[in-house]
């Protein structure tokens, strides 16, 4: 807790001084987090260590949102923030308790202690894992650790703390660069970047694809990354209300009816699962997609206050000094009943993974980027090819699903930037087969 | 509350048994009020930020730490690791006068909302049929000081505003990013109006036909084709960064056109980032990268008679207390030609195209020497913009874009992406629009 439990009482006695009128909703965000990178495979300094703590005020009063953020928990910051956001002087100063924690010198350092050990030791099992690939070529790798405990109180609620623990994956090579999440440095997860640093290198001299319309089979890494700009991005309640009222996209088919689609942050592994979302409100196992219809949009609880339609809970948060806005955390695909033969059947182009997505909010144009492939025929993976890239408008994109995988993995899909705001984002995911697409550079 | 120096000697004395001997103490404060309109209805919020950030190096390792808040006594630092990093010696830091308003008091709620609302108003005047979708203004100022064990004392101030305005017609969206020093240099209704003729243009634009003639480069794009060239004067040291090199300077040991000179200026009188020192604590100045079309010594670059020693012009900088200081442009721009007014230059062209904007991020192999980027304005006949041209490709050679360089007009603009990038406008030959 970053207050003792009896404070917790004095402290939503403090907002509701603010928030005086029963429409008022006001929260205290409070947030620690570091993040330790080791970069000792290039220039510059060798380790990195960022460590942030602060708190922000917001009060939401009729459709206006006042928001004041600190950059330390030192005696009088509560205070002044309160005023800020009060914008009147009060009659008399708000009380606040004395934090149970003290400054980030000693809260974050117990908290946060800097120990590169795990780091150091994965990548020379990378290495290792590459050499056993009988491949050998030029990268250097970054590895981070992010940490995050953040605490919401309001008025009359004061979940518990929430802390998520992740790791970050970059590797440089002479052909580009590429990124991963992760929330383990395990053997498995060296394993898959490995497969993705290979497929780069054999890949490093193919032709960009030349358009091809066969199949089109997108691994579980990519479907993570599809599923994320195609189905979370256009069903975030603050994307929706560009085109018309959120609600109305409940039931529009937009994808085929193979689709089922989740968001479920409590299902997360230890470490990174969440009971409540970034406004302190509980999370929901929410359908996304129920075969292929929309179900419910991701809403917080501004946009849920638009329409009884709309559930809150899936408010997300970068840093406070940033308002929450909706988006997913953990988008799960149900699984089909497509073995890999199946998705393999006949001749098209297998795809492993996806560089780089933008869904355009208005229009609904989609374009995703690979930066590899390789040919399959009757099961078989053949040559490799380069660089390509699928664009279209994602409803035709998800209309085109044909087959979907019987195994699901845990991924990362990774770093989410949007307006922004720079969000981890999660998928468990099947390979998915895609028809009657044109992929091409 | 602690002097720069007496928390540098207490971090150094720390870090010192992890055998970490030349460290460098950055400390900011700042403050910044942000304003928004859009969906989620209006927002105000006020910031305070304050940090710390130390880059330390022994013989074999180094380490860069950073933190919110007061800088405090540490249990523990993290082990250093890596390479060692040289941090600079102090030199001595010419003339600086400040510029004016740089301790104006940052905007208030009403003053900054009422701008917002202003460009609502306005763009609706201008384009009734089109809607605001966002409109976010962010005025802020901050304070730093630099000091470190190798003698290194150096303080600034940064005073800046930027104004993100997002705009739609139908299903096509554009968006304008200007930053200014105060927030009354943003005009409201030039916004509106250039948002609004963006985006008829792409309303009522076609692709157009296939054409080779002369280009007039508005501002903006020939901005984006040199936020493309950046690699070229960050990096002429590795491989690949000689390899650009090659593939675009070629047989003729020419880079560009004669009427080419781009430079990056720390102290660009009125720039934004003008500041007597970087974010090493050295002295800023004018580097020239591209002189009449020869390429000359990229950004950060060390003068063979100081190898092991300092940089030319100090070109490091931090956007904020977190990051690792890094080599970057603060004022990097093409030399607008004083003499040449843009109007002339349409004016003189007989058939050719005034592209207004870039519609998209492009694809630009520098290495490859090749590009396309998709682009929208008009098609010129006889001088006058005849029919409104969106979504089509202009494409070719890098070298050949930047050799066919034919005239360089006065109308130099900022744009705020890597520090601030700007360009005049500039009349090109040699490029195809919607070619196979």
């Amino acid at each position: 807790m970053f207050f003792s439990e009896s404070d917790a009482g004095a402290l939503g006695r403090c907002l509701a001084q603010i928030a005086d009128s029963r429409s008022d909703a006001i929260d205290l965000f409070l947030e620690q987090k570091e993040e330790l990178e080791l970069r000792s495979e290039e220039p510059g300094p060798g380790v990195v260590e960022r460590l942030d703590e602060g708190l922000a005020v917001r009060l939401v009063r009729d459709g206006h949102t006042y928001l004041a953020a600190r950059d330390d928990f030192e005696k009088g910051t509560l205070e002044s923030a309160l005023r800020e956001v009060a914008r009147v002087s009060p009659a008399t100063p708000y009380r606040v308790p004395e934090w149970a924690d003290s400054p980030m010198s000693e809260a974050a350092e117990a908290r946060f202690e800097p120990e590169l050990q795990e780091l150091a030791e994965f990548p020379p099992l990378v290495r290792r894992l590459v050499r056993e690939r009988l491949s050998a070529f030029e990268f250097r790798l970054r590895v981070g650790r992010f940490r995050r405990s953040i605490q919401v109180v309001g008025r009359r609620l004061v979940p518990g703390e929430e802390s998520e623990t992740f790791f970050s994956l970059g590797a440089s090579t002479p052909w580009g660069r590429l990124g991963a999440l992760t929330h383990n440095l395990g053997e498995a997860t060296a394993v898959r970047l490995v497969d993705r640093l290979v497929g780069r290198f054999h890949a490093r001299a193919s032709e960009h694809l030349p358009t091809c319309a066969g199949p089109l089979v997108l691994g579980a890494a990519a479907t993570a990354v599809l599923l994320h700009e195609a189905v979370a991005h256009a069903l975030e309640a603050d994307t929706l209300i560009l085109s018309g009222r959120p609600e109305a996209a409940i039931g529009v088919p937009v994808g085929s009816p193979l689709l089922d689609v989740v968001d479920s942050p409590g299902d997360l592994p230890r470490g990174l699962a969440r009971e409540t979302d970034d406004e302190g409100l509980p999370v929901l196992r929410r359908w996304l997609l129920q075969r292929g219809r929309v179900s419910q949009p991701l809403a917080d609880r501004f946009y849920a206050g638009l329409s009884s339609h709309l559930l809150p809970g899936a408010a997300r948060r970068s840093s406070r000094h940033l308002p929450p806005v909706p988006r997913s955390t953990h988008l799960e695909m149900v699984v089909g009943s497509s073995g890999r033969q199946d998705l393999l059947a006949g001749a098209g182009v297998y795809l492993p993974e996806i560089s780089r997505g933008r869904l355009d909010p208005l229009s609904g144009e989609l374009v995703v980027e690979f930066p590899y492939g390789r040919r399959f025929r009757s099961g078989e993976l053949l040559d490799w090819v380069g660089a390509s890239a699928l664009r279209g408008k994602a409803s035709d994109i998800l209309s085109a699903v044909e087959a979907v995988g019987s195994q699901a993995e845990f991924e990362g899909a990774g770093w989410c930037a949007k307006a922004g705001q720079l969000l981890p984002v999660w998928a468990t995911c099947p390979g998915i087969r895609l028809g009657g697409l044109e992929v091409g550079r | 509350m602690k002097s720069p120096e007496a928390s540098l000697a207490d971090v150094a004395e720390a870090l010192l048994p992890s055998g970490l001997d030349t460290v460098e103490l950055f400390l900011k404060e700042g403050r910044s009020r942000k304003a928004s309109l859009g969906s989620e209805g209006q927002l105000v919020s006020l910031h305070h930020e304050r940090g710390w950030a130390v880059r330390a190096s022994g013989d074999h390792a180094s380490l860069f730490c950073c933190g919110s808040g007061r800088l405090a006594p540490r249990g523990r630092w993290p082990a250093p690791d890596g390479f060692p990093i040289k941090l600079p010696s102090p030199r001595p830091v010419s003339a600086w006068r400040e510029p004016a308003g740089l301790g104006a008091p940052l905007s208030v709620e009403h003053e900054a909302l009422e701008i917002l609302q202003a460009c609502a108003r306005e763009l609706d005047r201008e384009l009734p049929a089109s809607r605001l979708l966002r409109a976010a203004l962010e005025d802020g100022e901050s304070s730093s000081s630099i000091v470190s064990t190798r003698g290194v004392e150096a303080s600034l101030r940064q005073r800046t505003a930027t104004l993100h305005l997002e705009a739609a017609l139908g299903s096509d969206a554009v968006t304008e990013l200007v930053g200014a020093r105060d927030v009354k240099a943003f005009d409201p209704r030039a916004l509106a109006r250039r948002l609004a003729d963006r985006l008829l243009i792409r309303r009522d634009g076609s692709t157009g036909e296939r054409d080779r003639g002369v280009f007039l480069l508005a501002p903006p794009v020939a901005t984006r084709i040199l936020a493309s060239l950046l690699p070229l004067f960050l990096d002429h040291g590795s491989e690949r960064g000689r390899t650009r090199s090659r593939a675009l300077v070629g047989s003729s040991g020419r880079l560009g056109s004669s009427l080419l000179t781009i430079v990056d200026d720390g102290r660009l009188p009125d720039g934004l980032f003008s500041a007597p020192v970087d974010g090493e604590g050295m002295p800023t100045g004018r580097t020239v990268l591209v002189e009449r079309g020869e390429l000359r010594s990229p950004l950060g670059w060390v003068p063979a008679d100081r190898r092991g020693g300092d940089r030319g012009f100090g070109c490091v900088r931090r956007p904020s207390y977190r990051d690792v200081p890094g080599i970057a442009p603060s004022h990097l721009f093409i030399e607008p030609d004083r003499r040449s007014p843009a109007g002339a230059l349409l004016a003189g062209m007989s058939r050719g195209h005034y592209l207004l904007e870039a519609q998209g991020p492009g694809h630009f192999d520098l290495e490859g020497d090749y590009f396309q980027l998709t682009v929208g304005g008009f098609a010129v006949r006889a001088g006058r913009p005849t029919s409104a041209v969106a979504g089509a490709r202009l494409a070719g050679k890098v070298s050949r874009l930047l050799m066919g360089v034919q005239a360089v007009a006065r109308d130099l603009a900022f744009v705020p992406i890597a520090g601030l990038l700007g360009s005049p406008s500039l009349l090109v030959e040699g490029l195809e629009i919607n070619g196979v």
